[in-house]
Parts: C-alpha cells; sequence; structure tokens
C-alpha cells in the first residue's frame, strides 16, 4: 500500500490516489496527523500548498511530525516521491539536497514540458534512460538550486525539448542545468517538479507518467 | 437608509428599530443583497425545463441542472469589481473565495473556474497594474484552494479605466444531491472562522459607487490556506449537515436572516469565535471576515463536525438554533441587540427607476482605412491576442480533468466524475451592448450557445451577470431591462434556462459616468464524447458556414474605424440550427477546426490558423453575403457563422438543411494572407500574437 | 553620497496577515504561550544617492508610494543604515 500524505492544504490528492489506481497499484490518502509509517510499504507526497505555503513553498510541512516518520522510512529504503510541493517539502525536510527558489519570471507558471530521463537508477526511472516524456508544471517556486558537486549526480530528469535537447531554451522556471527531477544518493527518495499524476488517464493529454508512477510499486 | 424604508422598518417593528437594527437591515436592504432596483424584471428569467433542479426561483446562491445519471451540475457567477478596484490582488482572490463557498453551500464540490477581466486600455499604467494585481490574486486563491481556471476572458476599453470589472464563475458537482433549505425547529446553528474587523460595510460599500473615499473598512484579506481548509472539511462532513450558508456580504446578521425562511432563530454573538477583542456586538453582526461559513446541524452532530474542524486549528462554535417562533433575535452577553420579525424579514423594499427612451441610431466619425491597415489593426487587435500570460499563472491542470483548455478552442471542456464531459464559456460584447443591449444581450447569448457547439456540447443551462452604472440614470435603467429582455427571450428560444445570476449596479467612475452596459453570460453543455484539439494544416480548405449580414454597428471594426452602421439583429434560428449541425459534426468527427464567427468578424476568426505560424488565402467572392462591401464579408460579426476545416461531405450535408456552407480559401504554408490581389505579410502578426500581452505586462 | 535605506512594507495593524496567523499557529507552536503576533512583510533595499540621509529616506519614501506598497493595505518603515 502507498500512502499519499494529504496535509492541510494538498490540492493533488485525489487525482494522485487515483492515477496510482491506473498504474495498477493502491494507494490510499492518508492525512498528515494520521499517519502511520507501518502500513506502508512507499509514500507520495502529492502537490498543492501545504500549510498555505505560506514562508516558503513546503517550509511548515516539512517541520511537522510526518516528515520525521518519512524520513525513518526513506532511511530504511522505502520508496518516497514528492510531487511538486512534495518536492519541496522533501527539499525543506533535507530528505533531499538543494533548493527549490521562485521561478525566474517571478510567476507561477502551468505549463506542458518535455522531461529528458537521466539517471535511470531511482525508485521511478528504472528501465526509462534517456526516454523524453511529456506532461505538466504547475508552481511559482521551482527553480532548482544547489552548491556543490554533487548536484550533478542527484539529478533524474531535466526540461527537454520534444527531442530530448537540454539547452536553456527549454528551460521554464531557471533551474540549475533544466532540473525537473532529483533523487537521493541510493534513489529511493525522488522529488519532481512536473505532475506524472495529470498525465495518467486514457483522456489525459498524455499517460507518460504511468511510467513513472509504476516505479512505486514493488521494493 | 433612506427614510422610507425607514417609515416601512419602523411599521414592520411595530417600534422604533435601535441603531443595531437599523444597521443590519440596511445590510439586508441594500442593492447587493436585496435585488431592489432589479427583482421584479429578474423574474422574467423565472421558466425552467426538467432537468433544472435549482433555478432562479430558489433565488439561492447558485443554479443547477441534472444529467441523467442524477449527477447533478452546479453554476454560480459572481463579481468582485469594486473590491478589486481598490486592492486588485485581494479584491479579485477574495472573489474566488466566495464564489467557490456559494458552490460549497449547495452541497457541491467545485471543479472548474472561469475569469472574465475587463479593464481599462492596455496603454495605461494603472491599469495594467491592476489586471497584474487581479490575474495574481485569482491565481493565488484558486491555485491555492485546487480549483483549476479553465478559461475565461480578457478585454480593454477606457470605459474601465476606475471600474475594472472582475467576473469569476464556479461550477461543482455532486453525486448525492444538493442541500435544501429547510430547516426544523431545534437545529443548531454553528460558525466556523474567525470573526474579525475586516471588510465592515461589503454590502451597502458594493451597492455604491467608488467615490474616492477612504473605503480602508472594506477591504478583506484573501487567505486560501484557510478557504482550503473550510472547503476540504465542508466536503468531508457533508453528512453531518442539513444545510449550509456561506457568509457573504452583510455577514452573519444577513446570513442568518436569509437562512430562516419561516422560521426564526436566537443568535448568542457573544459565542462568535473572534480574531480581534473587544468587537462590539454591531461589528460581530456585520463584519465580512472571509472563509467562514454557517452550518444547520442535528444538536447530537454538533460535537463530531466541531472536532474535525478543531482537530486542524480552526474556529468551530455553535452560536445558536433554529426556533419555532418567528423572528430573529440576536443577543450579546444576555442581553437582546437585535429582535427583527419575520415579516420584517420577509419583506424586499422595491426601488422604481426611471425608463429612458431607447438610443437614438448612433454615428461615429468614420476614418478611412484601406484594407490591410483595417485587417492587420484587428489580427494585432490586444483583446484578440493570447492570453497566455494569464492562464499560465492558473493551475489549470489541478484535478487532472482537463480536456479543452484555455486558449485552445471557443469553450473550455473537463471530464465529469461519470465520464461526460461539461463545456464552459463566457461571453459578453459591451461594444455591442452600449448601443443596443436588447439585441446584443440576444447575440451574446446566441454566441455562448455557438460557443459550446464548436466543442460538441450541447448547451443545458446558463447563469448572467447584469453589470451596469447607477440605475438612477434613465439611460442605463433602460439597458439593464434591455438586457434582462434580451437575455430571457435568447434563454427561452434556445431552451437554455437561466438558473441563477447576479445584478451589478453603480459601476462608474468618480465623476459618474457609467461603464459600458455588460450583460454576460455563462453557459454549460454536455457532451459524451471527449473533444478533440484542433489540427489544421497547410493544403486545408476553410468552409464558412452560415450567411454573412452587413451592419458592422458594435464590432470591433467600427470600434477601431468609426461610421455608420446598422447594429445587426440576431438571428437566432440561424443560431441554433448552424450550431447544431457544428456541433453533431464535431461529434461525428467531420471536423478538425471549428471557430465561431465572432469579434473581429471572419479575420478574427482566422487568428487561431495564423498563430499556428501558417497563412490563409481568402476567396472574398466566395463569401455569401448580403453586401458586396469586403469590409462587411471580412468584418462583419452577424450571427450564425462558423470558421471550419473539415471533410467534404459537411457542405452538402449544410445545403441539405439550408445552410450556406462554402469553400472561402485555404491554409498556406507561406506566412501571408491574401485577399484577392492585397497580400499581407503575417509573420509580425504572428510574433504580437504570442508576445504582445507578455510585452505589455512585464 | 549614496545611503543604503531599507523600505519595510507590513500589513497595517489593521489588516489581516494570514500568512504571519500561520506561521504563528502551525510552526511555532511550541513557543505559543510567549509569542504574542507574527506579522510577516517584505525588506526592499534601495542604494541611492542623496545629500543627506533625511533626503534618502524621503526618495525611498517617494518610491515605495509609486506601487511598492499599497496604502490601503500596507504601512512602510523606512531606516538608513
Amino acid at each position: 500500500m502507498i500512502a499519499v500524505i494529504k496535509f492541510p492544504g494538498t490540492t493533488c490528492e485525489l487525482e494522485t490516489a487515483m492515477a496510482l489506481k491506473e498504474a495498477g497499484l493502491r494507494g490510499e490518502i492518508v492525512d498528515h496527523a494520521d499517519f502511520d509509517p507501518d502500513r506502508f510499504e512507499s509514500v507520495v507526497l502529492p502537490g498543492g500548498f501545504s500549510f498555505g505555503d505560506y514562508l516558503r513553498a513546503g517550509a511548515i510541512a516539512a517541520g511537522s511530525e510526518s516528515l520525521k516518520k518519512i524520513k525513518e522510512m526513506a532511511d530504511s529504503g522505502k520508496k518516497v516521491l514528492g510531487i511538486c510541493n512534495g518536492f519541496q517539502i522533501l527539499t525543506e525536510a533535507g530528505l533531499l539536497r538543494g533548493a527549490l527558489l521562485p521561478n525566474l519570471n517571478g510567476r507561477f507558471l502551468t505549463k506542458w514540458v518535455y522531461l529528458k530521463v537521466v539517471r535511470d537508477d531511482t525508485a521511478i526511472t528504472r528501465n526509462l534512460g534517456g526516454r523524453v516524456l511529456f506532461m505538466p508544471i504547475a508552481h511559482a517556486e521551482g527553480r532548482y538550486y544547489g552548491e556543490g558537486d554533487w548536484v550533478q549526480r542527484t539529478i533524474v530528469m531535466t526540461y527537454s525539448s520534444a527531442t530530448g535537447e537540454v539547452n536553456e531554451k527549454w528551460n521554464p522556471n531557471g533551474s540549475l542545468w533544466n532540473t525537473a527531477a532529483v533523487a537521493n544518493e541510493s534513489g529511493n527518495v525522488v522529488g519532481m517538479m512536473p505532475h506524472p499524476e495529470r498525465a495518467s488517464f486514457p483522456f489525459s493529454r498524455s499517460t507518460d507518467g504511468l511510467q513513472l508512477l509504476r516505479g512505486l510499486g514493488g521494493r | 437608509m433612506n427614510p422610507e424604508e425607514l417609515t416601512k422598518l419602523k411599521s414592520l417593528l411595530g417600534r422604533d428599530p435601535n441603531s443595531t437594527e437599523i444597521a443590519l437591515m440596511e445590510q439586508l436592504w441594500s442593492e447587493h443583497c436585496s435585488y431592489k432596483s432589479s427583482r421584479f424584471y429578474l423574474k422574467t428569467f423565472s421558466w425552467r425545463n426538467e432537468s433544472i433542479v435549482m433555478g432562479v426561483q430558489e433565488w439561492g446562491d447558485a443554479g443547477a441542472f441534472k444529467l441523467d445519471d442524477g449527477t447533478i451540475v452546479v453554476l454560480k457567477l459572481e463579481s468582485h469589481n469594486h473590491p478589486s478596484a481598490l486592492d486588485p490582488f485581494n479584491g479579485a482572490a477574495t472573489g474566488v473565495g466566495g464564489v467557490i463557498r456559494d458552490v460549497i453551500s449547495v452541497g457541491a464540490r467545485p471543479v472548474a473556474l472561469l475569469d472574465m477581466l475587463r479593464v481599462g486600455p492596455i496603454t495605461d499604467r494603472r491599469s495594467r497594474e491592476i489586471l497584474r494585481g487581479v490575474v495574481k490574486g485569482i491565481g493565488f486563491y484558486g491555485n491555492s484552494i485546487g480549483v483549476p481556471v479553465i478559461g475565461g476572458e480578457l478585454s480593454f476599453d477606457s470605459s474601465y479605466l476606475n471600474n475594472p470589472l472582475v467576473d469569476v464563475a464556479c461550477v461543482g458537482v455532486s453525486t448525492h444531491g444538493l442541500k435544501s433549505k429547510t430547516l426544523r425547529a431545534g437545529q443548531k446553528l454553528v460558525i466556523v472562522g474567525l470573526t474579525g474587523l475586516d471588510g465592515m460595510g461589503g454590502a451597502s460599500f458594493a451597492s455604491k459607487p467608488l467615490d474616492g473615499q477612504d473605503q480602508r473598512g472594506a477591504i478583506q484579506i484573501a487567505d486560501p490556506f484557510s478557504g482550503k481548509i473550510v472547503m476540504d472539511k465542508t466536503l468531508q462532513l457533508m453528512d453531518l449537515v442539513d444545510d449550509i450558508k456561506d457568509l457573504g456580504a452583510g455577514g452573519i446578521g444577513v446570513a442568518i436572516l436569509e437562512l430562516v425562511g419561516e422560521l426564526g432563530a436566537v443568535i448568542d454573538l457573544s459565542r462568535v469565535p473572534l480574531r480581534v477583542k473587544n468587537m462590539t456586538p454591531e461589528q460581530v453582526l456585520v463584519s465580512e471576515t472571509q472563509e467562514r461559513m454557517i452550518y444547520v446541524i442535528e444538536p447530537s452532530k454538533v460535537e463530531k463536525f466541531c472536532g474535525e474542524f478543531r482537530k486542524v486549528d480552526y474556529a468551530c462554535e455553535e452560536i445558536g438554533e433554529v426556533t419555532a417562533e418567528s423572528k430573529v433575535t440576536f443577543i450579546f452577553e444576555g442581553k437582546v441587540i437585535a429582535s427583527i420579525p419575520n415579516i420584517a424579514v420577509k419583506y424586499r423594499p422595491i426601488s422604481r427607476w426611471s425608463v429612458g427612451e431607447r438610443r437614438e441610431p448612433f454615428v461615429t466619425e468614420y476614418r478611412n482605412s484601406n484594407l490591410e491597415e483595417s485587417i492587420l489593426s484587428v489580427l494585432k487587435h490586444e483583446d484578440l491576442v493570447s492570453k497566455e500570460w494569464v492562464y499560465s499563472q492558473y493551475d489549470y491542470e489541478v484535478l487532472a480533468s482537463t480536456i479543452i483548455r484555455p486558449g485552445w478552442a471557443d469553450a473550455s471542456v473537463i471530464r465529469l466524475p461519470n465520464g461526460k464531459f461539461l463545456a464552459l464559456k463566457g461571453d459578453a460584447n459591451p461594444d455591442l451592448c452600449q448601443w443596443d443591449a436588447f439585441r446584443c444581450a440576444k447575440a451574446i447569448f446566441a454566441e455562448a450557445f455557438r460557443n459550446l457547439s464548436t466543442v460538441g456540447a450541447k448547451p443545458r443551462a446558463a447563469v448572467d451577470h447584469l453589470q451596469f452604472g447607477s440605475p438612477a440614470s434613465p439611460g442605463v435603467y433602460r439597458d439593464f431591462i434591455d438586457s434582462v429582455y434580451g437575455l430571457a427571450e435568447a434563454s427561452k428560444f434556445f431552451n437554455v434556462p437561466i438558473v441563477g445570476g447576479k445584478v451589478s449596479f453603480y459601476n462608474e467612475d468618480s465623476n459618474g459616468n457609467p461603464i459600458k452596459p455588460t450583460p454576460l453570460v455563462v453557459m454549460a453543455g454536455i457532451t459524451e464524447r471527449r473533444p478533440p484539439k484542433f489540427q489544421v494544416e497547410a493544403g486545408d480548405s476553410l468552409l464558412l458556414l452560415g450567411f454573412t449580414r452587413g451592419g458592422l454597428g458594435g464590432s470591433l471594426y467600427q470600434k477601431l474605424f468609426g461610421g455608420k452602421w446598422e447594429i445587426p439583429d440576431p438571428i437566432l434560428v440561424d443560431d441554433l440550427r448552424a450550431s447544431e449541425l457544428v456541433s453533431s459534426w464535431v461529434n461525428r468527427g467531420l471536423v478538425r477546426y471549428a471557430k465561431d464567427v465572432g469579434k473581429g468578424g471572419l479575420v478574427g476568426a482566422l487568428i487561431p490558423i495564423i498563430k499556428e505560424s501558417l497563412g490563409v488565402t481568402i476567396e472574398i467572392d466566395s463569401i455569401i453575403a448580403d453586401s458586396t462591401d469586403p469590409r462587411v464579408k471580412l468584418f462583419s460579426e452577424s450571427g450564425g457563422r462558423f470558421l471550419l476545416v473539415g471533410d467534404d461531405s459537411i457542405i452538402s450535408e449544410a445545403e441539405e438543411n439550408g445552410i450556406h456552407c462554402n469553400k472561402i480559401g485555404q491554409i498556406t504554408e507561406k506566412r501571408t494572407l491574401r485577399v484577392g490581389d492585397l497580400e499581407i505579410e503575417l509573420q509580425e502578426v504572428i510574433s504580437s500574437y504570442h508576445s504582445l500581452l507578455e510585452e505589455r505586462m512585464n | 553620497m549614496n545611503y543604503t535605506v531599507e523600505i519595510l512594507i507590513l500589513p497595517k495593524d489593521s489588516i489581516r496577515d494570514p500568512e504571519g496567523e500561520a506561521i504563528e499557529r502551525h510552526m511555532l507552536g511550541e513557543v505559543r504561550g510567549k509569542l504574542k503576533q507574527v506579522r510577516v512583510g517584505k525588506v526592499i533595499r534601495v542604494i541611492l544617492e542623496a545629500s543627506s540621509k533625511e533626503e534618502a529616506i524621503k526618495m525611498a519614501e517617494e518610491f515605495s508610494s509609486r506601487g511598492l506598497h499599497n496604502p490601503l493595505v500596507h504601512k512602510v518603515e523606512l531606516r538608513a543604515i
């Protein structure tokens, strides 16, 4: 069973749970205050505006009790995926390195983007190395930033053209090296700004999100 | 409160009202809450068909229609014009919050928003500032609460320089029926959210012109995080509550008075949870603090209900109960501070205004322009450029059910939980309405009908918003009445009931100049089939369905170049029959592009093709019209027409139905627009389409 | 001479601050007893050329009133550093 954590202000929990079902997995929406980590094999932190995204996106949720439990799960090797606000929470809580800064254009931005998979040793990108996926972003604070040699190694997906070219032209928010998704060293904790659950249904504009979500199954 | 109303109040109470009672009744009898200037005429909309489950008769916060499987679709349209003029960000954001709470109040889950924005000229710095704030505010609230803004309108006109129009529509869905307004004595009244000093006197504020005086008390701060808690918890606990009332204009006082119906209530204001200390009971009564709701709950369920709210640290308190006694009593620390008998609660004042004469046919000075200049002016007009700068700031993908996205087609489409598709579109045409509000109202209803058919949807219901200057001006009042009759006639003709709406008067600048009359319609329709994304390519033939009629009065061409033109008289049967054909073609997969011919006429309808970096050749002689004037053929906005790309078979099918359908040109790879001997380079049009708004707004 | 002026933009006392409330309620819960209030604003630091500190502050005030803050809902505090 996969826990889909809901904080006050989370907006994407319903479609995330439905997308997991579409991927052949079982997800359960759990209130962050009632979260019992022993019941779940993996965790998704869905998108939204946890605690209104006041102060900084994800900052208040990162300090909640549930994140301590999620950290323990991650340390024990369980899979953790943060989508959009979930990614912001994971960086704020220190489960992922780096920071997500306000978009360079200073605005919220919804846009369909192409993503090139550059690291295939993570929970959600096994066998997807080099693939180009199509799904939307929707965020105001998604400009990934980090300092140090480690940054390059964490990147899982980059914003690209439809054919997989990666350069500044395809960078929607000013992320360092077009970074759209990162993972920890062992690849079991992944954060991504794009929304796979919005590209997961027969009526969606794309179903590429399912390829990522399926990775949450198994150990 | 005016002297007549005060006298009336005295006679209803049978005694002198105290100051609290006057303050309370002033809110209830304000234009905003009582519709005293409009209610009489709005009854013209009082008809429905079998699918309507909530119409204007209910006089509720929203309207609703039912699908075959029992799914109910709720529609609500509301503006926040005056607050947005003062504080564009918070004004627009709180408007979104209010319209969402109205949908929740009838027991539905909000699934989509539309925003229809009208501001001053794009060249004006203050207007751009207002627009920036309004868009940011709508995004802030809609994104944070997780309801997608899937479409809308944006146009610029000097008429809205000091009085922007910020209309937001919300659509909700319920699969478990709606909350009925049937109260029983003994039910408890419960409030959630803290009450503060913000937003004092908003109801009467919304009913007054902006006079430049200090309106500080009326500023409300948007808090979508709290709004989200209220929404999620209410939807989660829907089974525990019998009825819900949003605390909108007029605060607790008006909400309770509007709620009780034939019964009564006792409210203890000292139990209302406060944000600031030492508020007077009068302030508690009329405060319009956002993110509050009142619930009607059986006594045994109150504890469980409030427990859920308190779990997320959100104030929840029982403040009174429904009584069989026919009066509403507000007490504070054991003392009665206001007591209103039912006879006064039910009474609504009527304001009667004199009705002006129909406007004279108008003439504006004609500014001669050659065809090339005319075409380019329309193609590059700021009302017709890409609105991506606006909608990219909205999370139009949240809920993962958006099918036809903003900017894709004439209407937006989402997938409903039952697998059907809901199409939505908002339409207004103030440039036309300023000359003839009756014809214009019919025309905008017809336009919305056509727009929905381009995505294959069958229109089911509409909500309206009637926005004008002061009703004290006979000309303005005439426009209001004409708009009502125009909408009502079209609604009846198309069998699309108007299920709810709003009226907003006193939209004028500090010199008392009214805005252009701006009736607005939001229409919803249903289709079984997922509409396709339109695809066109070089070599495709362009088909024009329908007969082009002269009369450029109120058109974009007339706005740009003036002249003496007739006002087109909508022929609704044209709109109906052509729309039904187009809808069936879309559903049968026979068309790859379907565009309503509206603003900018045929030239305007070419823009979605040109923006794909394509060119067009137009054979002007092939356009069937009642005039040989190329200006009529290219710029007429007469109804009943569509520009199409599709299967050849549709031409004969149209003709079998007695509707003209002609090949009028072709899409070309070369990026020029050719009309007869004229060839216009389009590169600049294409780049201005994509970048104009972005560049002007940054 | 160049002066650095900080423009502090805060919600007016009479105006709600949902962000401050959320931080107070959900982040600083453990010190709630002692915490009296949280208000969130913005600091804009400008460097300007002026003949005196007073003039620099006056100039910054002028800038701010040109749309950096909304006088309806915000109050401004200025300090030269």
